[in-house]
Formats: structure tokens, C-alpha cells, sequence
């Protein structure tokens, strides 16, 4: 769900960039501002453009340094579309100075795919735990066989959820359920 | 062979389910599409750019210049060629095009292929994949006597159910047909109420 948000928030700034430059190069050709943007009848790259970039030492560090960034924020926005990273573990002690207790997200998800495997409605539950220590988010996918009982199956999934959130000792654990072909 | 086709819209549609929007925009962002295509490609894009970008002003800035761009016919075409010159004009129908392209996919909600379905955890979200109820609806169908096959098609307000049967006389197969369909649609409890179309497929000989 983040990512959507994230992958569409980048979208629209990217494309309205994108118009915001073609809005530019308009104007221009359209000489609606001559005074701040230039004539149309003269060349693109004019010659006070030119001088600003050569009178301002800091222009192409800078027009380097943006580019650098530019690059990177890509890199991670592109890294950031494999499947969200698994938790590690989920911290159940809210009070540090008591210490810290930990337990390895792989038990509760596999408890979760144990509990979904129960009786014949689902099959080849998955479980994932995603989000942070302190606000973990679970995903489950599960196949559903051709004469599934709906009821048994939303049954199945309540008790499972409720009996995860009382291991975790939080009632506050978004999870997604995607139920299909497996 | 002549196929007869019995098509028939519902009278009603499937008995409106207690959910609050709420839970329904709560599903819908949940199961949205991605955009992991565009973003990719865009980013990409992006990326390979602000590299060359960034490889060739740093190695010209260090005095040993690495030509990943053709700046040379760059900077020759911005300083000779008018603002007014029909090229910008198609170089920004490009960018604006594009622009519209990317706000859209942005905006746009897409195609869905999930069915929310109603739920009374109040922390999750439950939904099925068209495939999925597709292939439980189908097997709906083909519980009715005198149906041998049935395919199903999910769509974001109906559902066509397209069901053959061996009989010559198919009368009132596609009222069991729908009923059955229908039933088992509201054993899911999707979030959207959904008409349902029935065509039976009679045989001929």
C-alpha cells in the first residue's frame, strides 16, 4: 500500500515537472513574457544564459551536485519496488528500561500460516510481516479450493488475526488478506 | 449448429451488504494497482539521465572531459536555434504529452483485480482475486443440474456468467443459474453490489 502511494506521489511530480517544462519551452516560443524569458526570435540558449553560467562558479557544481542527487533518489525509488522487506522480529516489551524482548517475526508468521492451514478452506497460506518493530503490518496470501465455504474461511481468518494480535499484545496490526488461485 | 443465447439481466442485484465507505476506501487503497511499470521506467529513465548528466559536467569541472554526451551538437542547437523554431514546439507537444501521461497514471486508480469483501476486523482488509471468484462462481454454476460447464467474467459492477448445458430444453436453467451464482456471490459478501448476467448455451443438433 505504501508503495502505491509512494510510486504515484513520484508519478505526479515527475509528469508535472515534465508540463511545467513544456509550459516553458511554450512560453517562449510564444514570447509571453519576453522581458524575464527571452524573445521568440532569438536563440534558446541566449546569451545572457550563457553569461550566467560562466560569471557563476557554482553553477555546474551545483547543476552536478543535483544531478548526483537526481541519480540516487532513481536508484532508490527503483530499489524500493521489490516486495517490501520482512520483518526480522517484533519487539514486545514497550518499556526498554525493563529490557527488550524480541520475538523472530518467522515464529508469528509461521504460527499465522499454521493456524490458516487448519481444515480444507485454504491452502498454501503465506504469511508476511512487513512495516517496523513497533508497527508491524502483516500480509497474507492464500488459495482458496473451487468449493470453499466463505463463511468457514472469514471465520478462520478472524480467529487466526485475533489470535496473532494476542501473541504480538497489540491490537493494532493492519494486515491485508489476498485470497485467490494457489 | 445454431447457438441460442438466453442473455438476461438480474431484476436485482445482489442484496445491498452492511459496510461503511470507510471500509471500502480502506480496501480499495489496499488492493489499487501499483504502478510498479511506470515507476521503473521512469525511474529508470531518470536515473540513466542524471548519471550521464553528473558523469559529464564532474569530468568536465576535472579538466578531463569523458563525452557520454553529445554536448557539442547540444549546445549548438540551443544557441542557434530560435525559441519560436517549429522543433521546440514538438519538443514541448513531447514534454506535455508525457507530463499528462505520467499525472494520469498517477491519479487514475486502475484496473482492478480484486474483490473487496466485507469483513468485521476492524484492522484488516479481505479481498479476492477476480481469478479467484471467477472460479468459484463457475463452480456455482456448474452445481445446477443440466449445466456442464460454465465460465465466468468479473467486472467491477456485473458479473456474466457464460454456462453450456448438453439438454435440448435449457427452460428455467438460467433462473437456477443466476440463483445459484447469486447465492454464492453473497457468501463472499463483496464489498460492491454486482448485477449478474446469465447466457446458457443450449445444445443443437
Amino acid at each position: 500500500m505504501r508503495i502505491a502511494r509512494t510510486n504515484r506521489v513520484l508519478l505526479c511530480v515527475v509528469g508535472t515537472a515534465l508540463l511545467v517544462a513544456a509550459g516553458f519551452v511554450l512560453a517562449r516560443a510564444e514570447a509571453v513574457r519576453p522581458k524575464d524569458l527571452g524573445t521568440a526570435h532569438s536563440p534558446f540558449v541566449n546569451a545572457s544564459t550563457r553569461a550566467f553560467a560562466h560569471d557563476h562558479g557554482w553553477f555546474w557544481p551545483v547543476m552536478a551536485a543535483v544531478a548526483v542527487v537526481v541519480a540516487l533518489l532513481c536508484l532508490w525509488w527503483m530499489a524500493a519496488q521489490a516486495r517490501p522487506r520482512a520483518l526480522r522480529g517484533l519487539r514486545r516489551e514497550s518499556d526498554t528500561r525493563r529490557g527488550t524482548t524480541t520475538m523472530p517475526a518467522t515464529v508469528l508468521t509461521e504460527a499465522v500460516e499454521d493456524d490458516l492451514s487448519v481444515g480444507p478452506d485454504l491452502r498454501r497460506p503465506r504469511a508476511q510481516l512487513t512495516g517496523s518493530a513497533r508497527r508491524p503490518r502483516l500480509r497474507v496470501f492464500a488459495g482458496l479450493p473451487p468449493d470453499a465455504d466463505p463463511a468457514a474461511v472469514r471465520d478462520r481468518v478472524h480467529e487466526t488475526l485475533a489470535r496473532m494480535r494476542e501473541a504480538v499484545e497489540t491490537d493494532e496490526v493492519p494486515t491485508v488478506v489476498r485470497l485467490g488461485r494457489r | 449448429m445454431t447457438i441460442e443465447l438466453h442473455a438476461v439481466p438480474t431484476a436485482e442485484p445482489t442484496p445491498p451488504l452492511p459496510v461503511d465507505r470507510s471500509l471500502r476506501r480502506a480496501t480499495a487503497r489496499a488492493f489499487r494497482p501499483r504502478r510498479v511499470v511506470p515507476a521503473l521506467v521512469v525511474g529508470a529513465v531518470l536515473a540513466v539521465g542524471a548519471t550521464l548528466a553528473a558523469i559529464e559536467i564532474i569530468s568536465r569541472l576535472a579538466h578531463h572531459r569523458v563525452a557520454v554526451l553529445p554536448v557539442g551538437w547540444l549546445a549548438h542547437f540551443g544557441t542557434t536555434t530560435d525559441a519560436d523554431n517549429v522543433r521546440f514546439l514538438v519538443i514541448a507537444g513531447v514534454l506535455a504529452a508525457l507530463g499528462l501521461i505520467l499525472v494520469a497514471l498517477a491519479f487514475w486508480p486502475g484496473r482492478r483485480r480484486v474483490v473487496g469483501l466485507a469483513t468485521s476486523d476492524r484492522d484488516a482488509v479481505v479481498g479476492i482475486t477476480y481469478a479467484g471468484m471467477s472460479r468459484q462462481l463457475a463452480r456455482a454454476a456448474e452445481t445446477v443440474d443440466g449445466i456442464a460447464r460454465a465460465k465466468v467474467a468479473i467486472g467491477r459492477r456485473r458479473v456474466a456468467v457464460h454456462a453450456a448445458s448438453p439438454l435440448r430444453d435449457v427452460t428455467g436453467l438460467k433462473d437456477q443459474v443466476r440463483s445459484a451464482v447469486s447465492g454464492r456471490l453473497a457468501e463472499f459478501a463483496p464489498l460492491r453490489d454486482r448485477k449478474i448476467y446469465v447466457a446458457v448455451r443450449r445444445r443443437e443438433d
